[in-house]
């Protein structure tokens, strides 16, 4: 041995048992920033995420006299009427989901494997209805082919014309199963176009190649080595989708009626919120919430689980294009065809509720007119504003508490984060009734600890906690692509953790914050299942001011509160759009 | 290609020695570095050498902070650094990749460890200027960090480093990224700069050839353990194992059985014929034991088939490869035994051909016992 290995035998003393024993604090936490921002994020997700679930669980199983009974759940399943609520549910979003799938595919394997054109078009009119609330698309197909829709008017005509007995025949009313199915599909279905075309650009193309190579057909090859590649990614979202479709409230308000697969029930999300706004029983109200979030959790923990499990979709970092224009041209102009009457359809349900805001009196009267326009602004300016207000500083609180707390979860972890980044992501699966309806439970006077009822804060927390895992989720897919070197670089320069956050992490994750922001700012202003609980004569919304508007009848304003809610969404994120280069800007010069 | 330009001034460095003692680190149940000691002495280059997988980042990582370890101690002068983190101590890396921020500056990056630990900001510019300078690049600092070449970037990860004046420079195979031309070039630089800052400088690398033309100091690993250290020249002309004996430069094994052995002589049998050898360092040999004759191609020597002085064995040739310099030849000896010896490639001669009858003579003084266990 040479000198330069003894020198430190005065510090033999000091060695540490050897072995898989850690120290006790985890590392990460010895930082007092990290560990801080640990107990924010702890405390948020207890007091936002677990309290009002636990809650919703509580209230189910209270009975009056403050003992504990499952008569609600038994009543529940004897019933008729519930049991065919829950089976409208089953059979409308397994239908749905089914049509979003199709459609989904459809749109994705057109717009990435093929050389057709108005494909940008496409593209843009598929995210469409992603921006507008549910219940306006169901609102639109009134326009189209309620019974004073514009179709049907005109089918009617048609049937005058051939001189038919009965000119009514013609028309296709939208009331109905059907009604429902169609305005969840167009809800739904860009969520799965979304995940189709991310799955199938990442592909390996040498895949199929190969396949072709060794003498495979074009049919071959998708039925043995494309759509098995996707199974995996195609599985998730569809549980997906019918998780949202079967927790979905507006189409089945508007749209149901008491018509749907087994009439004079309605589906489990309105059943919950005629149980409580309209029969004021909080008991059975939270029992169907109940019932609709086991589901809703086993979908969610399933397909996560599975899709960690069998992923094949691999990102090699070098994409290779893939040759477009081999696709057999039957196919292709089929999805043309498709493609072309969807978007079609998208486009007139925007045109008609435009035109349905300037027109005096729909299906009757079409003379030009601004009253519904001025009585919408007049009598909800305060809602618009409270919109504004409050979607705006939640979709900023949730993109970046949400960034913060993927941050956290990736960049400064210890064991049992998964547990905590698992519950962060709850409100993303749990159903917007079923949010709402904890907050009411668990902020109102039921349990007299927190009284948020009535007040601007429980509509900005709710929005708030919904949203914020769109920021976890896309910040710690950002961050994986970031290499952590980058970070340690900063860190081995002498940056405590949180200027190496402020100066490092957060400007290279700018674009993903802003993403989260974009999306949490227009589901918050689209929302209504959840803030449907929440609102108050002193702090309403434009949404469900809308909502009320379709439900009165009142279809001029109704119609004029759409364009109000489109054009100041579309507003807002230009403003920020422009801003955002300078905005976040000056966090990086301090 | 432009020099360090050497401008030393106000970059004057206050080097303290590196200790490690007994530390290991493992990862789940399997030991990535186990129960390593070692000291980079202040103002010295120590190298880790080792194969892909060896430990060295790991080792490294520790020093920085990056990992705690599970056993052990680590020392930066005369500091327990065990559980201080990254940012609170006074080693700077140079990052394999560069880890370059991408959305700031030349400048942004060099200032960026000033402006993290709160150097008062009329000092900033003049000290990244002169780190530039001191590593050429002086009219990049208004360069995004992506509009470099790799030679650039790593020249700007050193200026980021050592504008902080750090205590203790860690560079994990700073030159992997480059080409063969430039990575001598480099090499060089580094030494010289090390050199006159007196830096301490932990350097890791797979490449044998680096770590000899570089190091004060040289720690072999090996699975996470050490197989020797020592100065260069020692790690190569006194191999202590057969790892390190193989994994430097070229050798040829030989088996031979001690005949007999004291603290001055070890006498062994092999290729037919008794050896009188330098006992190896720190072994104590018994007769019949089994052992490794290590010989270095470069001293052995190719003579024509007959020759008599010095100790030699017959063989044929097998085969040639002419690198240049020198010719590499394998031998087949009558024995049976097939030896690689490496000769100045004659200049004007024709090199000796295959099936040609040769003699190889050994440099006895130049042969190396190694214990087989
Ligand atoms: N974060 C980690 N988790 C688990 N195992 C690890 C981790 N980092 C390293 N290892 C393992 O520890 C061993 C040593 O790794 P290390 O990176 O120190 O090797 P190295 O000597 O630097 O190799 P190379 O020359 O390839 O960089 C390897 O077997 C490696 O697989
Ligand atoms: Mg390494």
């Amino acid at each position: 041995m040479t000198d330069h290995a003894r020198g430190t035998d005065t510090n033999a003393g000091s060695r540490t048992p050897r072995g898989p024993v850690g120290p006790r604090v985890p590392r990460a936490l010895r930082e007092p920033a990290v560990a801080i921002a640990y107990g924010l994020v702890l405390l948020t997700v207890a007091l936002l995420v677990i309290y009002p679930t636990y809650t919703i669980l509580i209230e189910s199983v209270r009975d009056p006299e403050g003992g504990l009974t499952l008569s609600r759940y038994v009543r529940f399943f004897t019933s008729t009427y519930f049991l065919h609520t829950l089976y409208n549910t089953l059979l409308i979003s397994g239908i749905a989901t089914a049509l979003s799938m199709v459609l989904g595919f459809g749109f994705a394997y057109a717009i990435t494997r093929t050389d057709l054109p108005l494909k940008g078009f496409f593209t843009a009119v598929v995210l469409v209805p992603m921006l507008l609330p549910a219940f306006l698309i169901a609102f639109a197909l009134i326009l189209l082919l309620g019974r004073n829709g514009v179709m049907n008017r005109f089918m009617y005509g048609v049937g005058e014309w051939l001189g038919l007995a009965d000119p009514y025949v013609l028309q296709w009313v939208i009331f109905g199963s059907h009604g429902v199915i169609l305005a969840q599909t167009l809800t739904f279905f860009p969520l799965a176009f979304l995940v189709f075309s991310a799955a199938l650009s990442s592909i390996d193309p040498r895949l199929e190649e190969a396949a072709e190579d060794l003498g495979a057909g074009y049919w071959y090859t998708l039925r043995r080595v494309t759509l098995p590649l996707l199974a995996p990614a195609a599985f998730s979202s569809a549980l997906l989708v019918f998780m949202f479709n079967a927790s979905a409230f507006g189409a089945p308000a508007v749209l149901g009626g008491g018509r749907l697969f087994f009439p004079g029930a309605s589906m489990l999300a309105p059943e919950a919120i005629i149980q409580i706004l309209g029969l004021y029983d909080w008991g059975m109200g939270t029992t169907i919430a109940v019932i609709l979030v086991v589901p809703s959790l086993l979908i969610y923990v399933g397909g996560e689980y599975y899709l960690k499990k069998r992923s094949y979709v691999t990102v090699t970092g070098t994409p290779t294009a893939f040759r477009l224009g081999t696709v057999p041209s039957a196919v292709k102009w089929t999805l043309f065809g498709l493609c072309l009457l969807v978007s079609l359809f998208i486009l007139s349900i925007v045109l008609v509720v435009v035109a349905g805001a300037f027109t005096r009196t729909w299906g009757v009267n079409y003379d030009l007119t601004w009253r519904h326009m001025a009585t919408a602004l007049q009598a909800s300016r305060s809602s618009i504003i409270n919109s504004l207000v409050l979607s705006g500083g939640g979709a900023i609180a949730a993109a970046l508490f949400g960034t913060l707390a993927a941050y956290l979860f990736t960049r400064r972890s210890f064991r049992g984060v998964r547990v905590l980044d698992f519950t962060a992501m709850l409100p993303y699966a749990l159903p917007g009734v079923v949010m709402g309806l904890g907050f009411a439970v668990a902020f109102g006077g039921r349990f007299e600890w927190i009284v948020l009822t009535g007040t601007g804060a429980i509509i900005f927390l709710n929005h708030f906690i919904r949203r914020m895992p769109f920021g976890l989720r896309s910040g710690g897919s950002a961050l994986k692509q970031i290499d952590p070197v980058i970070e340690e670089a900063a860190a081995d320069l002498g940056a405590r953790p949180v200027y190496s956050f402020l100066r490092v992490t957060f400007p290279l994750l700018r674009a993903t914050i802003m993403g989260a922001f974009v999306f949490g700012f227009i589901n918050m202003m689209t929302d209504i299942t959840a803030v449907i609980f929440l609102v108050s004569p002193r702090w309403r919304l434009l949404s469900i001011d809308l909502f009320n508007a379709i439900d009165a009848g009142r279809l001029g304003v109704a119609a004029a509160l759409s364009v109000i809610m489109i054009v100041s969404t579309f507003a807002v994120l230009l403003i920020v759009w422009r801003a955002s280069g300078r905005g976040l800007d000056f966090l990086r010069r301090g | 290609m432009t020099p360090f330009i050497m401008a030393t001034s106000t970059l004057r460095l206050d080097s303290q020695p590196v200790a490690l003692q007994g530390v290991t680190k493992l990862f789940g149940n399997t030991a990535a570095v186990d129960d390593v000691t070692f000291e980079a002495a202040a103002g010295m280059l120590t190298t880790l050498l080792g194969p892909s997988g060896c430990g060295k980042t790991t080792t490294l990582r520790m020093i920085g902070g990056f990992y705690e370890p599970d056993a052990g101690t680590i020392h930066i002068g005369t500091k327990f650094v065990n559980t201080v983190p990254p940012h609170a101590r006074s080693t700077r890396t140079v990052f394999q990749s560069y880890a370059l921020f991408p959305h700031m500056t030349v400048f942004e990056n060099v200032a960026f460890g000033l402006r993290a630990t709160r150097v008062p900001r009329g000092d900033i510019t003049g000290r990244v200027r002169e780190a530039l300078d001191l590593v050429g690049l002086g009219g990049f600092a208004g360069r995004s960090s992506g509009q470099l070449s790799g030679g650039q970037q790593q020249r700007v990860a050193f200026a980021r480093a050592l504008v902080t004046r750090p205590e203790v420079l860690l560079l994990d195979e700073p030159l992997s990224n480059l080409d063969a031309k430039l990575r001598v070039h480099m090499r060089s630089e580094i030494r010289t700069l090390q050199q006159d800052l007196g830096i301490t400088t932990i350097y890791v690398t797979h490449d044998q050839e680096e770590a000899m033309s570089l190091s004060d100091h040289v720690v072999v690993m090996h699975d996470g353990h050490i197989e020797q250290q020592g100065p260069p020249h020692d790690i190569y002309e006194r191999p202590a194992t057969r790892f390190v004996a193989d994994f430097i430069g070229t050798s040829n094994f030989v088996e031979a059985t001690v005949e007999s052995a004291d603290a001055y002589v070890v006498r062994v049998a092999a290729l037919g014929t008794t050896l009188v050898l330098a006992p190896p360092a720190g072994a104590t040999l018994r007769s019949g034991e089994g052992v490794l004759l290590v010989l270095r191609p470069e001293h052995l020597h190719l003579e024509d088939a007959g020759a008599r002085d010095g100790v030699g064995f017959a063989g044929k040739i097998a085969s040639v490869s002419y690198l240049g310099a020198v010719a590499s030849y394998d031998v087949l000896l009558d024995g049976g035994a097939a030896i690689t010896v490496a000769s100045p490639a004659p200049v004007g001669a024709a090199l000796r051909r295959v099936h040609d009858p040769v003699r190889v003579r050994l440099e006895v003084d130049r042969v190396f016992v190694v214990p087989t266990t």
